[in-house]
């Protein structure tokens, strides 16, 4: 009782200090911080999403930018106006597609539904980004699903191997499938609709979820499994709908992700969605913590910002007397050897697979009797497996 | 058992707190960066450094980063420094020079950084010296766009001149086009870039531009009319130029006996060649749409197999593939369009091709380098026109500029279009080299 109340009152006063951070971030003029912002926001919805799809299972999921690339093009797809996507340009899509003002049909609903127009229009734009990122992610979880049946038998390297092909194919059709995706050259004129309050409110939720999903039987079950899948099975648990499980979620959650990057950028393209984006986000999830939701958000949150501001170092910066020369490649390197000293002296990451006391009392708890570090113990708590063996 | 995690999360907060405060940081000091710092920046040694992540990357990248700052201290003296107190016109260069596409973009840098040079030591423009912002997109859209935004929001750059890839235009170009900033695309070559905005201007010809000229010089100075086509369908280049040039030659009067298609890194095109030399009548030429990695096996296979007519291509044709493949015999008798710059004796690219030989003790690898030099140039000599540096009355200059003569050849906008009529050189390739035929300039070219 204690501990749930203490959850909800940290729970509101993050979500008050979040409030009040997007708020002074929307009296920032400069669009660069404002996309840096925005970019962390959608770092962490990724991170946070390959951490319930490969954390918390142990699956180890190369696919996920695939998932960020569905959600990007379907999104875009919906909100470019008809004006820039016409049927001789994008012959593969269909009629309604290539007509749809998802935009301005909002805002006629809207002022249909007794708005001012001003009004309308203000709300609409957002809406319309929700609604096409809703769609992204929807069709992305199917996507997720039909290819998580068989791939989610597999495990070990043959899964990221297999996950990893799943990524290619994305990449290959986003390609060649010019009639709709209008292949290398990428589709431009998407509505630059992403706002920082939305990104953050996107985000929060992808938390909120993996946090309660953690805290779930099926959170349960998939650490269960992650630790020893054998013994996990004599327990009752379903190994495939339980990857399954994961595997969708984080592909629901990436997609969205990529909803938002595709209406911040304003063009899609194939390679944007590729082995760079890939690899990213694993660097994130590994020097956070594999398995820590809050190591994920960390994870991020540092690696948009470190790149960026040794880029800074690259071009000829001044560091007192010292005036460097042109440095291209530095930031690499200098990312480079930081993550492997991370890997030599934190290998299981900033956070492993703790949470920030901070946001989780309840593990503060449960770690005492039984630390979650050492995993065949919370393994055999009754809790485990009982909620997993009905429904 | 929970002994690390307060030192973790104080040192994760100390790196964050770092990181909130630093974004303010660059702008001064980047503001007082000489222009010309030049030769230190060997963006060849950067590819290796590319994968952020692979551990293995580090200790072999590691002695290059080592061995760049002890070289670089000879050049610093020789920079001109910035006229105290003087305005600087603001230019920022975002290139690929690590990833995929630093084998080009780090020749146009290198291209753009002697223009610079050039220019500050000629006093400047209109008695303004260029103060460069360089910047590395790590061929990576996210980044490139993190890049520009970056030029333009904090650095306030008065013109951006880079990128040579459409995809990444069409995410940065917006970003320019709403601030208002003049965007020199240096080597993006389809029509649809411009189509972001009227502040977006590009450099080299459009694939329409090539093929036109290809066409007329096929059907007009040869005399050729009956054409076969083979075409790679892997990529947008090939199927484009081979679409502008149909849509050209037909238009004469000329005539397709046949349409052949083969994928990006085929290895056998005997189908091809047996489908080819089968046809009656046979036709005058072939036109082969390639990119640099297949033209030198489909021209050796061509020949292996008898097919011997001209075989006509585009730019993709520029590479010492071409020769090295096929033999000095096989690869006569082939045509192709490309830039100039790095051809022929016209004045202006051979000056070019000694400064950047001086500059860089080495020879340019591609016309790359030349269409950054450019770039730089004719921003600037729009600049001039405009009598300053305000973006607009820049822009109009620009869309004014009409028989300027730079390295990659003469750049004219047609009145309503940011896409030069750009001369093209056409290359014949004969006794193991490739030869200027010509430099012309298409009377027609296709809609985009």
């Amino acid at each position: 009782m204690t501990i749930e109340r203490a959850q909800v009152l940290n729970g509101v006063v993050l979500l008050a200090l979040l409030a009040v951070f997007v708020f002074a971030m929307g009296l920032v003029q400069n669009d660069y911080y404002v996309k840096i912002v925005m970019l962390i926001g959608m770092n962490v919805i990724l991170a946070v999403s390959l951490t319930i799809t490969s954390g918390f299972t142990g699956v180890f999921s190369l696919g996920q930018i695939g998932f960020m690339a569905i959600g990007a093009y379907t999104s875009a797809l919906m909100t470019i106006p008809p004006a820039a996507k016409p049927q001789a340009l994008l012959p593969g899509l269909p009629g309604w597609l290539s007509n749809l003002d998802l935009v301005r049909s909002l805002a006629g609903v809207l002022s249909g539904a007794g708005l001012a127009a001003e009004q309308a229009a203000a709300i609409a734009g957002p809406l319309a980004l929700v609604v096409a990122a809703l769609a992204g992610a929807l069709l992305a979880a199917g996507v997720a699903v039909l290819v998580g049946i068989p791939l989610m038998r597999l495990s070990g390297h043959y899964v990221a191997v297999a996950t990893l092909g799943f990524l290619v194919i994305v990449n290959a059709i986003a390609l060649n499938l010019d009639s709709v995706t209008r292949g290398a050259r990428g589709l431009g004129s998407i509505p630059a609709l992403s706002r920082i309050w939305i990104v953050y409110v996107f985000a929060a939720i992808t938390v909120y979820a993996v946090w309660r999903i953690r805290s779930s039987p099926f959170g349960r079950a998939m650490l269960a499994q992650r630790e020893n899948v054998a013994a996990a099975q004599a327990m009752g648990v379903d190994i495939l709908r339980t990857r399954l499980l994961a595997f969708v979620v984080g592909a629901f959650f990436s997609a969205t992700a990529g909803a938002l990057w595709a209406h911040m950028v304003t063009a899609v393209a194939p390679n944007a969605f590729y082995f760079i984006y890939t690899v990213n986000v694993i660097v994130m999830i590994v020097v956070g913590g594999m398995g820590s939701v809050t190591g994920a958000v960390i994870g991020a949150v540092l690696l948009t910002l470190i790149p960026e501001l040794l880029r800074g170092l690259e071009g000829g910066a001044t560091i007192g007397p010292i005036k460097l020369p042109l440095l291209f490649g530095l930031s690499n390197i200098i990312l480079a050897v930081g993550f492997v000293l991370v890997m030599i002296y934190r290998r299981t990451g900033l956070m492993g697979n703790r949470e920030l006391p901070l946001f989780w009392p309840a593990a503060r708890t449960t770690a005492t009797p039984a630390p979650p570090v050492q995993a065949p113990a919370p393994l055999s708590s009754k809790e485990v497996i009982a909620p997993t063996t009905d429904s | 058992m929970r002994s690390v995690s307060p030192l973790t999360i104080l040192s994760a907060l100390a790196l964050f707190a770092n990181a909130c405060g630093a974004p303010a940081a660059p702008a001064p000091t980047a503001a007082s960066a000489p222009p010309t710092a030049a030769p230190a920046a060997k963006p060849t040694t950067a590819p290796a450094a590319a994968p952020t992540t692979a551990p293995a990357a580090a200790p072999t990248t590691a002695p290059t980063a080592a061995a760049k700052p002890t070289t670089a201290p000879a050049a610093a003296p020789t920079t001109a420094p910035v006229a105290a107190g003087g305005k600087t016109v603001k230019i920022g260069f975002p290139y690929g020079i690590t990833g995929d596409l630093s084998s080009i973009e780090s020749e146009a840098a290198k291209g753009s950084q002697l223009a610079v040079k050039e220019i500050n030591a000629a006093g400047g423009i209109n008695g303004m010296q260029i103060e460069p912002f360089y910047a590395d997109t790590k061929s990576d859209i996210t980044t490139a766009t993190n890049v520009v935004t970056q030029m333009v929001e904090s650095n306030k750059v008065d013109a951006l001149v880079g990128l040579t890839d459409t995809s990444y235009m069409l995410a940065t170009g917006p970003v320019a086009q709403k601030a208002g900033v003049p965007f020199m695309d240096v080597g993006g070559t389809a029509p649809v870039i411009t189509s972001v905005g009227d502040y977006i201007f590009m450099l080299p010809f459009g694939d329409n531009t090539q093929a036109a000229a290809t066409a007329e010089f096929t059907y007009g100075k040869k005399g050729w009319r009956n054409a076969a086509m083979l075409m790679d369908t892997e990529w947008d280049y090939t199927k484009f130029l081979a679409k502008y040039f149909i849509a050209r030659f037909t238009e004469q009067g000329g005539k397709m006996l046949l349409e052949d298609t083969y994928k990006g890194g085929d290895k056998d095109f005997s189908a091809q060649m047996t489908k080819i030399k089968n046809l009656q009548p046979q036709p005058d030429f072939v036109f082969s749409s390639s990119n640099p990695d297949d033209i030198g096996t489909i021209v050796k296979q061509a020949r292996d197999q008898g097919v011997m007519l001209p075989i006509v291509g585009g730019d993709g044709y520029d590479t010492p593939l071409l020769l090295e493949i096929p033999g000095p015999e096989r690869s006569a008798n082939v045509f192709f369009s490309t830039h100039l710059g790095i051809y022929g004796d016209d004045p202006t690219a051979v000056k070019f091709r000694d400064a950047f030989k001086k500059e860089f003790n080495a020879e340019p690898q591609s016309v790359f380098a030349a269409l950054g030099y450019d770039g730089v140039n004719l921003v600037a000599d729009a600049m001039k026109r405009a009598g300053g540096i305000d973006h607009k009355a820049v822009r109009d200059a620009l869309a004014a500029t009409k028989g300027w003569k730079g390295a990659s050849g003469e750049i004219t906008y047609p009145a309503g279009d940011r896409i030069p009529s750009k001369s093209v050189a056409l290359i014949e390739v004969n006794s193991n080299k490739f030869n200027l035929l010509n430099v012309v300039v298409p009377e027609k070219i296709p809609e985009p």
